[in-house]
């Protein structure tokens, strides 16, 4: 008899545990949980706005409890090759943040996480297209990123309202816009032909420099030597000047003597040794020659 | 057949269990059957099926009578029982992590109750209900984390906006932001993959600085201004997203041309050098000729004025000579004159090859001069310094 009481004790113990495990469920702080009676959505527990993580009960076996992450989850879309608005193929690769708002919605629109992003993927790829066609590759890649981010979750958002799967978008970026590989490649090539070309304009530039500051070192000097040489025949014209004063004011006291003093002087330093002179007997030198009295012959 | 032999002797791979269980399984497939026949004969020692299981069940309803029995039947089991419920309950209190828990200093404590947030704790030992109740996250709170991007060219070449492509290696640090209190439960709550998100936030972020940037400054002194304006991205976008994340720095370890086209950049660098050269060789070229232009220049006025000065000079000194053989002269003008020609005749003559021709003697016939041979003796040097010398004289 003890021994009945005993194991039927035991069963009964087992079996409390079992429903008291199965009529008790927790949800953690960092999600939302979505309570299905008999696959009647009842509950929804730890929505965003209606805080309460801990612990929960439910009737067992007949309400399953379904599990979503709450947190701001990643979603990365494979990249894509779209045309921009000037014809241009750009890569894009961007990503999408997003919270799982309503449980409920994304249960029954795309039932879990991988429905969920499998919607997200075409969404995403829909609205890139759209807003990207619309706008210049050079925008998109440089210029206003951020707006085309914006006008990008714009879209997506309008799209996931449309729908309505129960999320919150909360960020869209994008990771990479870049040109595809051949036109890369295109890019590299003039990049190089650039700065070729900036070294060249350069050392052009350096020679014009150098060049210049020669012409000019070399005009200087020409001129500080003209001015100089216009200087010093100025000084020397003084000189000139001066001397043909003196000599006028001198000899202009006789103009008659100095002819035959200067004549005279000009004679002894004119002629110079051994130079043959044929002169005649009868010269003004050979007065007395041959007649002491002196009479002129 | 070897194999069949070894599995009856019972020395085979499958253990003595095969042999042990039924001579009527020898010509059976040793695959089927000796890997079960050898388990269950391992699980018991000592060999037979049914007898075995029912002898374990028999002990173990023992073992559990020996337990329970004191509770259930004649209360003499109970110190038993009580022992067990106190080791289990003790082990359960006792199990690190269960009851209490260790904080490091680098960590914070958080502890759930059924999943739910309580409370954040410090370091040092702590406590808390036991396992299922409460438990515990540990998240390294003030370590310093790093994410790098850039390490393929995928994620390092980036378009700026002039259009031009830079490598670009950067490394984000970033740790728990603990500059607000709920710090650490956003950073555990809210964002899944914090270390994928701050990468792939950083790269996006670090892509829109580069795109709005134009190459040049990138790669030359606007190096810290891009890192400056990417962290400022990063850091409000993780803010946004309520992540509970604080961007420490982001460090440009690379930012220049791409590997493929650095030689031509190289060049440019190299033709800024030859144009400093040529400059810095034409000034030195300058500054030779100005001043040696301005020396000739000096050289020419000196020159000048001393011909200015000697030829004023020699003008007084003549004059002066002149003035003063006046002065004789006026005294006696007639001899003086005279007396000049005389001795400048004198002078003159004595030093040339004089010849006489008397032109009435010689009217009849003209005379032969070799006019050739005349001035052969005639040096220039003699004549210089024999002149000079004689006009001195006077």
């Amino acid at each position: 008899m003890p021994r009945i009481v005993l194991i039927s004790l035991a069963v009964i113990l087992a079996i409390a545990v079992i429903v008291g495990l199965s009529a008790t469920y927790t949800v953690s702080e960092r999600e939302s949980a979505l309570v299905l009676r008999l696959g009647n959505p009842v509950a929804v527990i730890n929505e965003p706005g209606d805080e309460e993580p801990g612990l929960h009960f439910k009737i067992p076996f007949v309400d399953d409890v379904l599990h979503f992450d709450k947190r701001n989850v990643e979603f990365n879309m494979a990249p894509a090759e779209i045309l921009a608005a000037d014809q241009e193929r750009l890569v894009v690769d961007a990503f999408l943040r997003y919270r799982i708002v309503n449980p409920l919605r994304v249960y029954q629109t795309v039932r879990d996480e991988r429905g969920l992003q499998q919607r997200l993927s075409a969404i995403m790829d829909d609205s890139l297209r759209g807003v990207i066609a619309s706008i210049p590759s050079s925008e998109v890649i440089s210029g206003q990123r951020a707006q085309v981010m914006n006008r990008i979750q714009l879209a997506v958002e309008a799209q996931v309202a449309t729908q309505d799967i129960g999320i919150q978008v909360i960020d869209v970026r994008i990771l990479r816009a870049d040109l595809p590989q051949q036109i890369t490649d295109r890019v590299f090539e003039r990049m190089r032909s650039e700065r070729q070309q900036e070294a060249a304009l350069i050392r052009a530039q350096g020679e014009e420099r150098a060049r210049q500051i020669r012409a000019e070192a070399d005009r200087e000097a020409v001129v500080i030597l003209a001015n100089a040489r216009a200087e010093a025949e100025r000084i020397r014209g003084e000189g000139d000047g001066r001397r043909t004063a003196i000599f006028a004011e001198s000899y202009g006291q006789d103009p008659d003597f100095f002819a035959f003093y200067r004549s005279m002087l000009a004679y002894d330093l004119a002629l110079r040794d051994n130079t043959p002179i044929i002169i005649s007997p009868d010269s003004e030198f050979f007065r007395y020659f041959q007649n002491q009295a002196g009479a002129p012959n | 057949m070897p194999w069949n032999d070894n599995a009856g002797g019972g020395g085979g791979p499958w253990g003595s269990g095969g042999g042990g269980r039924r001579g009527n399984n020898n010509n059976q497939n040793p695959w089927g059957q000796g890997p079960g026949g050898g388990r269950r004969g391992s699980g018991n020692g000592q060999g037979g099926g049914e007898p075995d299981l029912e002898q374990f069940i028999a002990q173990l309803q023992a073992r559990i009578r020996r337990m329970f029995g004191g509770g259930g039947g004649k209360g003499s089991g109970g110190p038993g029982l009580g022992l067990i419920a106190a080791g289990i309950f003790f082990v359960w209190l006792a199990w690190p992590g269960s009851a209490w828990y260790v904080v490091g200093p680098q960590q914070a404590g958080v502890v759930l109750r059924f999943g739910e947030y309580v409370r954040t704790t410090g370091a040092g030992l702590q406590f808390k209900l036991p396992v299922p109740f409460e438990t515990v996250m540990l998240p390294e709170v003030t370590t310093t984390n790093e994410v790098a991007v850039g390490a393929t060219p995928q994620e390092s070449l980036m378009l700026t906006r002039d259009e031009n492509i830079v490598e670009i290696d950067f490394v984000v640090q970033w740790r728990v932001d603990l500059t607000y209190p709920e710090g650490v439960r956003d950073f555990l709550f809210n964002v899944r993959d914090p270390q994928g998100t701050v990468k792939a936030v950083a790269e996006s972020a670090m892509r829109e600085v580069v795109g709005t940037t134009e190459l040049q400054p990138i790669i030359t002194a606007g190096r810290t201004d891009v890192a400056r304006r990417a962290r400022q991205i990063i850091q409000d976008t993780l803010a946004n997203y309520n992540s509970g994340i604080q961007v420490l720095e982001v460090q440009l370890r690379e930012a220049s041309a791409p590997a493929s086209v650095i030689d031509a950049f190289r060049d440019v660098d190299a033709a800024r050098q030859d144009a400093e050269r040529a400059a810095l060789q034409a000034t030195a070229h300058a500054n030779q000729v100005i001043p040696e232009a301005r020396g000739d220049a000096v050289r020419l006025l000196e020159e000048s004025r001393g011909y200015r000065e000697r030829v004023i000079a020699e003008a007084e000194g003549q004059a002066s000579r002149f003035n003063q053989i006046y002065t004789e002269y006026r005294l006696a003008p007639d001899v003086t004159r005279r007396r000049i020609f005389l001795e400048t005749m004198e002078q003159v003559l004595g030093r040339s090859e004089l010849i006489i021709l008397d032109q009435q003697s010689g009217s009849g016939a003209v005379p032969y001069l070799p006019l050739d041979q005349l001035g052969r003796d005639r040096s220039p040097a003699r004549t210089q310094t024999g002149s000079a010398s004689r006009t001195g004289e006077r």
